[in-house]
């Protein structure tokens, strides 16, 4: 099960490739607009809002990209979560902070004046964090001695880390003057792990949950300001064969 | 755009696969002490007669038939050759009542196994927690008899594996 989901992802960063390439065409061009550059920043709202209805969730997430051409962004996020899992045998608490870079490859056509984007994009993800196991239970199927008691711990591990792929696709959309709004879906692969000895690492900040394989999930939710710093022009592409008809 | 997104959802179909919510019966967790009994003079395996293990301070034997309900005898009485006990995972020592021929009167005889051993507690998963491991002491366990003796109907004991790690092999070989 796990090879097969290491070999669709490698499938689908595979083609994530082609699909970019395949922009490339050869085309003559008209310049007929002018395209803003610059930085974007934004918070992710949904890490705020569960830190405030979650008791034992606080984060904070700091979003940013700059575009670079006309489809390509330098994207990455900032952040910091401390978490507390309270499962059936466990309760631990991770706390830890996170930084993710990589880039967007924007798809979306925008139409005179537009700026959204709906985009595909990779991540490389560091995070560097501590578990402190609060409380467990001995797993015992034999019920002779009755049930196990939850035993506190306190136990603390420090200096854990982790590094991951992501791959990202998400919206963007402008809504009111250089105000963006948007979500993101991500998909993660573990590529490092520093574990405990005697532990798990069983959440990972940035990465989120962890399963028994590598592979992770992760969501976003943004609001952003657009800081314009430049403009340009960009040539609107118009395929040969239109051309050639004339 | 589309190839992406069926491409995602198929990838993300895959991820959730992993269940691990559930703590599977196949995964080692806290091992029972594995007791095979012996017939003394030939060495071979050989089941007990009517054989029922309490521990001093509990109320009822184990149930080795434990879908049977508890006002019925049977359920506390094997006749096996091989039996599995729990440990305590909160004590460090446990004290048994192996009674043979439990129900009939005159060829019962009770015989007292104490265990003492070392506790170790060692993470599994998400699912099922932690476990705890034993390790038999030197001269564990010890033979006693009931205050009124009547001679022991245990002959030998020999200790195979002194570390209880998992339920895969015989602990423990009881000559009788």
């Amino acid at each position: 099960m796990k090879h097969i989901s290491k070999y669709i992802f490698s499938i689908l960063v595979f083609l994530c490739s082609f699909l970019l390439q395949a922009q490339d065409k050869k085309t003559d061009s008209v310049v007929i607009k002018k395209d803003r550059f610059g930085l974007r920043v934004g918070i992710d709202l949904f890490k705020i809002s569960k830190s405030f209805f979650d008791k034992n969730y606080k984060g904070l997430e700091v979003v940013g990209d700059y575009r670079i051409t006309k489809n390509y962004f330098i994207a990455g996020e900032l952040g910091n979560e401390n978490k507390t899992v309270d499962d059936y045998q466990l309760n631990f608490t991770t706390k830890g902070t996170y930084f993710k870079v990589g880039f967007n490859y924007n798809l979306y056509d925008n139409w005179l004046g537009m700026e959204n984007l709906t985009y595909v994009g990779l991540r490389y993800g560091v995070s560097s964090f501590s578990q402190t196991l609060n409380t467990y239970s001995i797993y015992n199927r034999n019920k002779y001695f009755g049930e196990s008691p939850t035993i506190a711990s306190g136990e603390k591990f420090n200096g854990l880390s982790a590094q991951w792929i992501e791959v990202v696709a998400g919206v963007n959309a402008k809504v009111y003057n250089n105000i963006y709004v948007g979500f993101s879906f991500r998909i993660n692969k573990l590529m490092a792990n520093k574990k405990p000895e005697t532990f798990d690492n069983l959440y990972i900040p940035g990465f989120n949950r962890t399963y028994d394989g590598d592979f992770g999930v992760g969501f976003n939710y943004t609001v952003s300001y657009f800081i314009p710093l430049y403009k340009k022009k960009i040539e609107i592409a118009i395929p040969k064969k239109v051309a050639k008809k004339k | 755009m589309k190839k992406i997104v069926v491409l995602l959802l198929v990838a993300l179909s895959f991820s959730s696969c992993e269940k691990d919510d559930i703590c599977s019966a196949e995964t080692d967790t806290t091992p029972q002490l594995v007791i095979e009994f012996f017939d003394s003079t030939l060495s071979t395996s050989k089941a007990v007669t009517k054989l029922s293990v309490k521990e001093t301070g509990e109320t009822y034997p184990i149930a080795f038939n434990n879908l049977l309900p508890i006002e019925n005898t049977d359920r506390f009485i094997t006749s096996a050759a091989k039996i599995k006990i729990p440990l305590k995972i909160d004590s460090e020592s446990v004290k048994y009542e192996f009674k043979l021929n439990t129900g009939g009167d005159l060829l019962e005889n009770t015989d007292y196994l104490e265990f003492n051993y070392a506790l170790k507690t060692v993470y599994v998963s998400r699912a099922c927690g932690f476990k705890t491991l034993f390790s038999l002491n030197p001269n564990s366990p010890t033979k006693t008899d009931i205050t009124l003796p009547d001679n022991f109907w245990i002959i030998k004991i020999t200790v195979i594996q002194p570390n209880i790690l998992n339920e895969n092999e015989t602990h423990i070989k009881i000559y009788f």
